[in-house]
C-alpha cells in the first residue's frame, strides 16, 4: 500500500553545499505559486540544508526578489 | 575586519551612466571612512516581487566590503536610508573573505577593469 520510494535530497544529489539568496531559480523550485515555502516532507531536502535554503527564501524576500505573498501578480 | 555582502536596488529610471555614478559616491563613502570596497558592481535590471516605493523594477546593484569594526555598519545604513535613488538594501556578514564574484557574465569585464586600475 505504502509506496517504498523515497524521496531524495535535491542538494545532494546535485552535490549543493552553501545556497545563495540570490540564486531565485534555485529558490523557486522549493516555494508554490502562493510564494510559501514548500515543507520538507514534501521536497524531501535534508534537515540541514532545508534550514540554509530557509534562510535564502527569506532574505530573498527581504530584498524583494522572491514574493512574501503572491496572489495578484499582473 | 568584517565582511560585508550588501545589495541594494536603485532608481528603475535611471541609465547605465547615473548609475555608475551613484556606485562612484557610495564607493567613495567607504573609502573615505578607510574602509575596503572589494567588489561593487552593477548586477541586473531586475523586475521586482513587490512594489517598493510604486516601482515595478529596480536596478539590482551588489557591493562587496571590508569594514574594519561593525560600527561602520550603522554609519553606512544611514546612509543609504538618507540616498535619495536607494529604494531597497540589505547587509549580510560574511563568515570570509569573498571567493567569486557573481557568474553573470556582463559583470565579469568590469571586474577586470577594476583590477588592472
Amino acid at each position: 500500500m505504502l509506496s517504498s520510494r523515497k524521496k531524495s535530497c535535491y542538494f545532494k544529489r546535485n552535490n549543493i553545499h552553501e545556497i545563495d539568496y540570490k540564486d531565485t531559480k534555485l529558490l523557486n523550485r522549493f516555494i508554490n505559486d502562493q510564494g510559501k515555502i514548500t515543507p520538507r516532507r514534501v521536497t524531501g531536502t535534508s534537515s540541514k540544508m532545508h534550514r540554509k535554503l530557509v534562510t535564502a527564501i527569506k532574505r530573498a524576500r527581504n530584498i524583494a526578489l522572491l514574493p512574501f505573498a503572491a496572489i495578484d501578480r499582473d | 575586519m568584517n565582511y560585508y555582502e550588501i545589495l541594494y536596488v536603485v532608481n528603475p529610471n535611471h541609465g547605465k551612466d547615473k548609475i555608475s555614478e551613484i556606485i562612484g559616491e557610495v564607493s567613495s563613502h567607504i573609502e573615505s571612512k578607510k574602509h575596503a570596497v572589494v567588489d561593487h558592481n552593477f548586477w541586473e535590471k531586475k523586475q521586482l516581487a513587490y512594489p517598493v516605493n510604486k516601482q515595478k523594477y529596480g536596478n539590482y546593484v551588489l557591493l562587496n566590503a571590508e569594514f574594519k569594526n561593525s560600527d561602520f555598519v550603522n554609519d553606512f545604513k544611514m546612509f543609504l536610508n538618507l540616498h535619495a535613488e536607494v529604494l531597497k538594501y540589505m547587509i549580510i556578514k560574511l563568515d570570509g573573505k569573498p571567493i567569486a564574484p557573481a557568474e553573470d557574465a556582463p559583470s565579469e569585464v568590469e571586474d577586470k577593469k577594476e583590477k588592472e586600475s
